[in-house]
């Protein structure tokens, strides 16, 4: 997912690429307030899954943003069936 | 692209009854032109512009001002006039020491930057002014004055609807709707915005009103002109806040000025084409050619501008 998160950051919100690592924290890695209206969009465009500017914003690292996406873009792909037991 | 992690100097001003301050971004290049004094719109702030830092400051010491009123400066008198403004815009470009700078004012920073180019031009080496327009039009006062009502009759927040409907209509104006399928990002910064404006405080609302209430029935630019600056009007194509007219209507009080609009851009250029906006100030500020640029077009004074924003 990292690397999916560093395209969409780079050719959707115009990030520079080099300061997108994982472990560099959002301000670090250039993910202002634009880009991560932009990210939010462009996961409910191209994946199907509606992740708020809120929640994206709270991630504490770049790696952390990655696998917030991937966990709900997991859950957006197989839904969980609520249990009738 | 271009950029540099830039080292950052806070210094706060005070001139009589005000406080504000700045922030001195630079680098350890060595830059080939004078610094530049950001001076930015109502809604803005010292920190709103971290796109065009990056770009900027790999060319020049950026210099970024919360003037009184605005950001996290102090407060400033209600009836208190763009002439303060600029006063204090001044005062703090004389207390850094930095010699003549370039000054670019955006929205209603522009009549700031202007009036300080007319009152110290032995401080401006040259003059940008971004979404500049000679009066506020009708569209943009009907939505200002509805921010005003909006705060001026309530001691907290107005209702979520009431609040929602003027949100909406600042981003009509700023991200001009008629065109904002033509807009590059236009969806994601008014997207931004309204989510902003949605979430600001009543405190702020009320600093915000303030600002917007400077603007209305007035003439922003004095008489009188100003000569002897190279300068620089630009906006977006699309931009029905300060239209091309308007701009360029401003552009002709100044001798020998430059005029330029950004192609798939309104008022929020700086957000929606941030690469093609530096790429235009960084020439202007190296004495480059802004003459037939790809991004950009160059409308006679006769253009018909936008359509919709004579509506």
């Amino acid at each position: 997912m990292f690397d999916q998160l560093k395209e969409l950051l780079t050719t959707r919100a115009g990030l520079p690429g080099g300061p997108i690592v994982p472990e560099a924290s959002l301000a670090r890695a250039g993910v202002d307030s634009m880009a991560v209206t932009v990210l939010s969009m462009a996961l409910e465009d191209q994946l199907g899954v509606v992740i708020d500017e809120d929640e994206l914003s709270a991630a504490p690292t770049v790696a952390a943003l990655a696998d917030l996406i991937a966990l709900r873009t997991s859950g957006a792909a197989a839904p969980t069936t609520p249990s009738t037991a | 692209m271009d950029t540099v992690e830039a080292d950052e100097r806070l210094v706060p001003f005070s001139l009589r009854d005000m406080t504000y301050a700045c922030r001195v971004l630079t680098t350890r290049r060595r830059y080939s032109t004078e610094p530049l004094v950001l001076i930015g719109g109502a809604l803005q702030d010292m920190y709103s512009w971290p796109r065009l830092e990056r770009r900027l400051t790999a060319h020049t010491t950026l210099v970024l001002m919360d003037l009184p009123g605005t950001g996290n400066a102090g407060d400033l008198d209600a009836g208190a006039g763009f002439e303060i403004l600029a006063e204090a815009a001044g005062h703090a470009i004389e207390r850094l020491g930095l010699g003549r700078v370039n000054i670019l004012g955006a929205s209603y920073g522009a009549p700031i930057a202007y009036r300080l180019t007319q009152s110290r031009p032995d401080l401006v080496a040259r003059l940008l002014l971004a979404g500049a327009t000679p009066r506020v039009g009708p569209r943009l006062t009907a939505v200002v004055r509805q921010g005003l009502e909006l705060v001026g009759s309530h001691s907290r927040p107005a209702d979520e609807p009431a609040r929602r409907d003027y949100a909406r209509n600042v981003v009509d104006v700023l991200v001009n709707s008629a065109t904002r399928h033509e807009v590059a990002q236009g969806a994601a910064v008014a997207r931004l915005l309204e989510r902003q404006l949605l979430r600001t405080s009543q405190s702020a609302a009320l600093r915000y009103a303030a600002c917007h209430e400077r603007l209305l029935d007035t003439d922003l630019y004095p008489a009188g002109g100003i000569a002897g600056v190279p300068a620089l009007v630009f906006t977006g194509e699309h931009d029905c806040a300060s239209s091309p007219e308007e701009n360029s209507a401003v552009a002709a009080t100044i001798s020998d000025c430059a005029f330029a609009l950004i192609r798939d851009a309104d008022h929020m250029a700086h957000l929606e084409r941030e690469a093609e906006y530096a790429d235009l100030v960084t020439r202007f500020l190296r004495d480059q050619p802004v003459q037939g640029l790809p991004y950009c077009r160059y409308p006679q004074a006769k253009d018909p501008g936008c359509p919709a924003c004579r509506s």
